[in-house]
């Protein structure tokens, strides 16, 4: 588990990895975008190779398909992680907001005067929880939602491997359909690159936030 | 939040608002950055309200390891309540703000960024390979306020002076002065208190080349309507609350 000696630091840390994960996803974007276009001009050749490119086809098919999900995939996660950036942040201000309450409590020294306080209190402790509990259920989303890219990465290797196939045996069109096959293959990797970094930041996220967990739960 | 560069040179200036999460009633703000290779300064990085879509949007175009100063033009919400999420964030980071406000921005909570305080009469924002020029604006409204001016882009950074209230998803330019008009002259009519103040800016800012005055809040004046702008402010009467 991962040692913190700041909690105040360790959640501008936490906030920062999952934040970090929407630009790193822009990129990915991007790419996908690029796989789209390439599978409609590989449509195009493959029209045009006709016979010669049947098996071709279906695949460019596929793939923009694939180039399709990887987006929409991406533009959850965009919207996932700035949804934890913000819960992240409303956990940091409520955080700070129970610290000082709970410094109150210590201050005060006739606890009479403490009752109408004592719920107020309760119920930060209570949002605090619930926006812990949030924060969870999202970051399990988001790993999902990365793991879903990661199995179309999969599933993109495979193809380009039968682009390559077909395109040997569709004769004078055959350079052509090999720059698919070689455009995915490039762009597949990048993408996998970049869901990596996103997956590491949300472990670091996920093992910081379980430690600061425990250092405000141990006691003073 | 949307995000424009509005210079792309040997260094950037990005600006970020229009913000669609903003919660209703916050008045819209304009968030600026200006990258260099080494160095990022946040200007009047905002609100604590649009702290997060800030720094998603901000994350597009540097990492939080360079993003090195932050600037408050004054000590208003809209401008810095945000201080106390950025000093967790950025803890090795300088806040470069009017000293005048150093003893009430610190309420907003600040345990690890440096505050640089800046005299009266201005200074630089020394960024490496670009140097800032912090331009007095006392009284405009706050009476502790700076402009910036980075002479190589031509822009100026007018804190709350050339704002307008608009409505939500505005332009990011003015593209038709008269028109803008109304949207700007309570604002400067009502937060602006002095007269002389004022005129005393206009004169200052007349001196220098300015090709972007770009407000806090509403659109960014370009070219022609910088000089429209100052004549505008010039004739204005202001402080007219008593
Ligand atoms: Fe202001
Ligand atoms: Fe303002």
């Amino acid at each position: 588990m991962a040692r913190i000696k700041n909690i105040r630091l360790a959640e501008g840390e936490v906030l920062v990895s999952v934040t970090v994960i929407a630009a790193e996803l822009s990129e990915v974007m991007k790419i996908a975008k690029e796989i789209s276009i390439g599978a409609k001009n590989a449509k195009a050749i493959a029209a045009r190779a006709g016979d010669k490119a049947r098996g071709f086809q279906p695949i460019t098919n596929f793939i923009d398909d694939m180039a399709r999900h990887t987006l929409k995939m991406v533009r959850q996660i965009d919207e996932e992680a700035l949804n934890i950036s913000r819960i992240s942040s409303q956990e940091i201000r409520t955080n700070d907001a129970r610290r000082r309450m709970h410094d109150v409590v210590r201050r005060v020294e006739h606890p009479s005067i403490l009752s109408s306080f004592v719920n107020i209190v309760a119920d930060v402790d209570a949002r605090l929880l619930e926006l812990n509990q949030q924060f969870d259920r999202r970051l399990d989303h988001l790993s999902e939602l990365l793991g879903s890219i990661n199995s179309d990465m999969r599933a993109a290797t495979a193809i380009s491997s039968s682009c390559r196939v077909e395109a040997s045996r569709a004769e004078e069109f055959r350079e052509g359909l090999s720059v698919v096959a070689d455009n995915l293959e490039k762009a597949v990797e990048v993408i996998k690159k970049h869901v990596k970094e996103c997956s590491s930041r949300l472990q670091h996220a996920q093992q910081l936030k379980r430690a600061i967990n425990k250092k405000i739960k141990e006691p003073k | 939040m949307k995000a424009t560069t509005i210079y792309d040179g040997k260094h950037q200036w990005v600006v970020f608002g229009r913000d669609p999460d903003k919660p209703e009633k916050i008045i819209d703000t304009n968030q600026y950055l200006i990258s260099t290779p080494n160095r990022t300064l946040l200007l009047d990085p905002g609100g604590i309200e649009i702290f997060s879509s800030m720094l998603a949007a901000v994350l597009h175009h540097v990492s939080v390891d360079q993003i090195t100063d932050l600037f408050a033009s004054h000590q208003d919400p809209d401008i810095i309540s945000s201080l106390g999420l950025w000093d967790q964030v950025l803890p090795n980071a300088k806040l470069h703000s009017p000293w005048l406000w150093e003893s009430f921005i610190r309420h907003f909570g600040l345990n690890n960024i440096e505050y640089v305080p800046l005299p009266d009469d201005g200074g630089t924002i020394d960024l490496g390979e670009l140097s800032l020029q912090l331009i007095p604006a006392h009284y405009l409204h706050s009476s502790g306020n700076f402009n910036v001016y980075d002479s190589e882009a031509k822009i100026l950074f007018s804190g709350d002076i050339g704002a307008a209230l608009e409505a939500d998803g505005a332009p990011m330019f003015v593209d038709n002065f008269d028109e803008h008009i109304p949207k700007m002259k309570m604002f400067h009519q009502r937060w602006m208190p002095s007269n002389r103040a004022k005129n005393d800016w206009v004169n200052r800012v007349r001196h220098l080349d300015i090709e972007i005055l770009a407000p806090q809040h509403g659109r960014i004046y370009k070219g022609d309507d910088v000089k429209r702008f100052l004549d505008w402010f010039e004739a204005l009467e202001v402080g007219t609350g008593v």
